[in-house]
Order: structure tokens, then C-alpha cells, then sequence
């Protein structure tokens, strides 16, 4: 579904990703993970194609993604949920959820996408009329997701869903990415969290140093030695 | 909301009747200007108050409209009315060109740009006195003797901007403005062409500033650079009118205006002739204060925080 052939991306003169490669294949959970500064984040954003590769190609259903400007890449199906949620803190959860559903397809279902949404969240149901600003922290993380899907995504990338919550909301984050992940939306994970996302995860490759180090289906890697030894501290 | 629309109907009213009931010219020449204010105050809020683009550069747009208007008389010996609307197109096809060069930089960067902009033309201006007759500064006569005419224009002009404003950021336009604001990133990857929508605001914004120029040569008829490309009486004090009337509101330019300019009449009166005259030469001074005390107090402004101010004048009544 989505193939990235041996990108090389620099900020300014930095080198941060050597030659990753790897692909997605449809319908299942794909997890990048690797410690701080790995180069995860910098994969992710490179696809959402807010930063440019100097090398390589990112190609989506054999169609060209490298070359689109950013605002473009959510037309053809793919969503990115950033970083520490990125939410528009002064517009309400619906506005917010709305922002999510401006063009094509989306808008013209938007109320139906928006009442799956509220039915898998009913708490931001409850809380529609608040200011977004005003969430908790996994509330706030429950509307980003809920942002994604109201585009109808095909594919849903999540950059650390896990970051800044309490463990048990870790759980419930993961859960429901595989919940969605469930409805047919693939889904590419990049996570820190090493432990608990090989053990959800369908196939999992680890990043170190900017570079594809290990690749292999989440149990494989659970045993692997060097993942054990280097993330999991066992 | 009945309620809301009566007060509007009322406002209406007392607008439309003001230059029929006070005959004062020195009363009419101030509420004329503070309409002015209005629209520029206005047309700031929409770029830096709801798309978050903080301009310290607007003389750019302002003095671009009067000096369009200038020389439509001048240069082609036409009324220089026309520059009413050729004023704010001509600052349009400048604000394009400032925008290619400051869009790319955001936050405190675009400020700075904008504010590097602001005074390159009043040098150029200045300087190029060939077009501009330099620090002679272009006059005109004024078409009309009265000033009920050039009250009606402006209220006019006031009411074409602010609704113009008001129906944007009630369609979606508004949206995709508040969330460049609130994250430009976040933004782009739903899907919204920030730099697309970030010239929409500008170039709207550039535009009734550019109109607003064309009025102010109209009625005052006589323009030099250091006026209306001046950095803190045209480009400080429209960002004094939105903080102070309140950053992000439909209102609050339209408050800050009148408030803003009420103020600077009153010092540079000495409190309209009963004060000591010193007062007079403290109006900058007071300027900042006024502003101290708002971002202090009053971060959002007299309308963004009226619930505020209403709660501290019930607690004063109640201790009292």
C-alpha cells in the first residue's frame, strides 16, 4: 500500500534518515519504533511530506506522495496524527473534529463520520461544546484520533499516541488503535513505547541512528536479543 | 439574541443620526476619524487576531492607499475618489509582494519583517520624490466643506468592512483562518493550503487598510510620508486598537477605536483644555501605560473581556 524506497532527509545540512526503506501493507498495524531521536518522527513527517527526501521515493498505491505539497496528501487517504495532539486549543471539540472533514469525500459525509466518531468516543459527545484547550490529556489525545478519522482515512499514522499519558491510558490509546485498525483502516505506529507496541503490533521495524536496523512480525522481535537487550532491558 | 439585535438596531440608529444631531465640525472630525480607525483596526484584527499573523507593518497598506489616492490627482488628473477603490486594490499587489517575502516566517519573525517593510517605504516614499514630492507631500482641495459627507463615506466604508469580516469568519474561510492561528501545521496536514489562505487574510486585510488610506487623503487632503507611512501613528496604533478593544473579536477594533481615539484627543487637548498643558506632551506616555495596563489586566480587551469587567464593577457596587 504504501512503499518508502531509500529515503535520505536532512534538516538544513543534517543528515537524520540513511537509505529507510520499508512498506505497509494494507489492512495491517506497521510500527516504527527506536529510542529519542531515532529518526521516527522525521519518517513520519517525511510522508505527510512536510519535509522533502533529498533521495529515495514515497510512493502510496503506485502513486508519487514525495513530490505534493503537505495539504495535498490528505485527499488521497491518508491521515497523520501528530505529535503531542496539535489540536486547535480555542475551537470547540466539534469544531475541531469538523476541521478534520473539509474536503472531498469526508465532507460530504461528515455527519455520518461524525456520529461513528462520537460513538466511539462518547465522551467527547459529552464535552462537544468545550473549548479543546480544556480537555485532559487523553481526552485531548481521544480528539486527535477523532480528528483523523473524520477524513475517512485508508491510512492512519499515529506519531507517539502514547506520549504524556498515564500507563493505563496508554492501554486504553492502543486499544483503540486497534479498534480502528479493526474497521479496515491500515495503520502505521511510531512509538517509543517499545514493549507494548511489538506486542500489538502485525510487523514492527526498529530505527536507530536514522538507519533500519531490524525488521520482523512484533513476537519475532519480542525474542530478538538485541531488542531485548537494548528496549526492554531484560 | 433579541436583545442583541435591539442593541444593534440602536447603534444603528445613533450612527446614522450623530452628524444630523451634533453640529459640532470638532465632534464630527472625531468620530470620522475613530470610523476610520475602525476599519483599519478591523482589518488588522482579521490578520493578526484571528489568522495570528501579528503585523507591526500596516502603514505599508494605509499610506500605499493614500498615496494612490494622491496621485490619482497629481499624476493623472482624476478625483482622487477613485483611489478609494484603486487605493486598496493597488495595496493588494503590495501586500502580494509582501507577503511572497514575509508569509515565509512566522511568529515574532513576521512581525519583525513586516516591521522592516513598514519603514522601507516610508524611505522610499521619502526619497523617491520624483513620484512622491518627497517630504513636500502631496495637497489637495477638499471636495466637500462640510463634514457630513465624509462622515456618511466613512460610515459607509466602516460598515462595507466590518460586515465583509464579520461574513468571512462566519463561513469557513473564518475557520481556516483561527486554525493557521492555532497551529499551521496541524492545519496543512487536514488539508488546508496555509499559504493559499494566509494571502487571502492579508491581501483582505491589505486591502480596507489601502481604502482606509484613500479616505484619510480624501478628508484630511493633504498626506507626507512621515504621516501615513509613520510607524506609530498608523502602524502602532492599529495594533493599539485591536489589543486594547480586544485581539479576535468582530467588536473590539470597532471599541478600541473609539476608545483609542478618544484618548489621544484628550491629551493632545490637555483633557480638552482644562488640564495643565504638560499633559499634552505626555500622550505617548500614557499611550504606553494604557497599554500596560490592558495586557495586564485586560489581555483579551474591553470586548473579549467584558464578562471580566462587568463582574469587577458588580463587586465594587455590591462592596460599596
Amino acid at each position: 500500500m504504501l512503499k518508502v524506497n531509500g529515503i535520505d532527509v536532512f534538516y538544513e545540512d543534517l543528515q537524520v534518515l540513511w537509505d529507510v526503506t520499508f512498506d505497509v501493507k494494507e489492512k495491517e498495524i506497521l510500527a516504527l519504533v527506536g529510542a529519542n531521536g531515532a529518526g521516527k518522527s522525521t519518517t513520519i513527517k517525511t510522508i505527510s511530506s512536510l519535509l522533502k527526501p533529498k533521495r529515495g521515493t514515497i510512493e502510496f498505491n503506485d502513486m508519487r506522495l514525495d513530490h505534493l505539497p503537505p495539504h495535498e496528501i490528505i485527499g488521497h487517504g491518508i491521515v497523520h496524527v501528530p505529535e503531542g495532539r496539535r489540536l486547535f486549543p480555542e475551537m470547540s471539540v466539534e469544531e475541531n473534529l469538523i476541521m478534520g472533514s473539509l474536503y472531498g469525500e469526508a465532507k460530504a459525509k461528515r455527519f455520518e463520520t461524525l456520529e461513528y466518531v462520537y460513538g466511539t468516543f462518547p465522551i467527547l459527545r459529552e464535552r462537544r461544546k468545550q473549548m479543546a484547550g480544556t480537555l485532559s490529556g487523553g481526552e485531548q489525545q481521544m480528539l486527535a484520533v477523532g480528528r483523523g478519522l473524520m477524513s475517512r482515512p485508508r491510512l492512519m499514522m499515529f506519531d507517539e499516541p502514547s506520549l504524556g499519558l498515564a500507563p493505563i491510558l496508554v492501554q486504553l490509546i492502543f486499544d483503540l488503535v486497534k479498534r480502528i485498525n479493526e474497521q479496515d483502516v491500515t495503520v502505521l505506529l511510531v512509538e517509543q513505547n517499545v514493549m507494548q507496541t511489538l506486542a500489538m503490533c502485525d510487523r514492527a521495524y526498529v530505527l536507530e541512528n536514522g538507519r533500519i536496523m531490524l525488521k520482523g512480525t512484533g513476537k519475532e522481535l519480542m525474542t530478538d536479543d538485541h531488542v531485548k537487550e537494548a528496549y526492554l532491558g531484560i | 439574541m433579541k436583545k442583541r439585535n435591539l442593541a444593534f438596531l440602536v447603534g444603528g440608529v445613533v450612527f446614522l443620526l450623530f452628524p444630523l444631531v451634533i453640529h459640532s465640525d470638532y465632534y464630527q472630525h472625531l468620530v470620522i476619524i475613530a470610523l476610520m480607525w475602525v476599519v483599519v483596526g478591523s482589518s488588522w484584527n482579521l490578520l493578526a487576531g484571528y489568522t495570528g499573523l501579528v503585523s507591526f507593518g500596516h502603514a505599508i497598506f494605509f499610506g500605499t492607499g493614500a498615496y494612490t489616492a494622491g496621485l490619482f490627482i497629481t499624476k493623472v488628473g482624476v478625483s482622487a475618489w477613485w483611489g478609494m477603490m484603486f487605493g486598496g486594490m493597488v495595496s493588494v499587489v503590495i501586500g502580494l509582494i509582501v507577503g511572497l517575502i514575509c508569509l515565509r516566517l512566522r511568529g515574532p519573525y513576521f512581525a519583525l519583517a513586516t516591521l522592516a517593510g513598514g519603514e522601507i517605504f516610508r524611505l522610499a516614499a521619502i526619497n523617491w520624490e520624483s513620484l512622491t514630492e518627497g517630504m513636500v507631500g502631496i495637497l489637495i482641495i477638499q471636495t466637500f466643506q462640510s463634514k457630513v459627507p465624509y462622515y456618511y463615506i466613512a460610515l459607509a466604508m466602516t460598515i462595507l468592512c466590518v460586515y465583509v469580516i464579520h461574513l468571512l469568519m462566519k463561513a469557513k474561510w473564518g475557520y481556516y483562518f483561527v486554525s493557521i492561528r492555532e497551529d499551521q501545521d496541524a492545519a496543512e496536514s487536514l488539508g488546508i493550503n496555509t499559504t493559499l489562505y494566509k494571502n487571502v487574510s492579508l491581501l483582505t486585510s491589505a486591502f480596507f487598510t489601502g481604502m482606509a488610506g484613500a479616505f484619510y487623503m480624501n478628508y484630511m487632503g493633504f498626506i507626507d510620508p512621515e504621516v501615513v507611512y509613520s510607524l506609530h501613528h498608523i502602524s502602532i496604533m492599529a495594533i493599539l486598537v485591536g489589543i486594547v478593544g480586544g485581539v479576535a473579536t468582530i467588536l473590539g477594533p470597532a471599541v478600541g477605536a473609539f476608545v483609542m481615539v478618544g484618548v489621544q484627543e484628550a491629551f493632545r487637548s490637555a483633557l480638552f483644555g482644562v488640564g495643565p498643558k504638560w499633559i499634552s506632551q505626555a500622550h505617548a506616555l500614557v499611550f504606553g501605560l494604557l497599554v500596560i495596563f490592558v495586557i495586564m489586566f485586560l489581555a483579551n480587551g474591553i470586548v473579549g473581556d467584558w464578562p471580566k469587567i462587568k463582574r469587577t464593577v458588580l463587586r465594587i457596587k455590591e462592596s460599596t
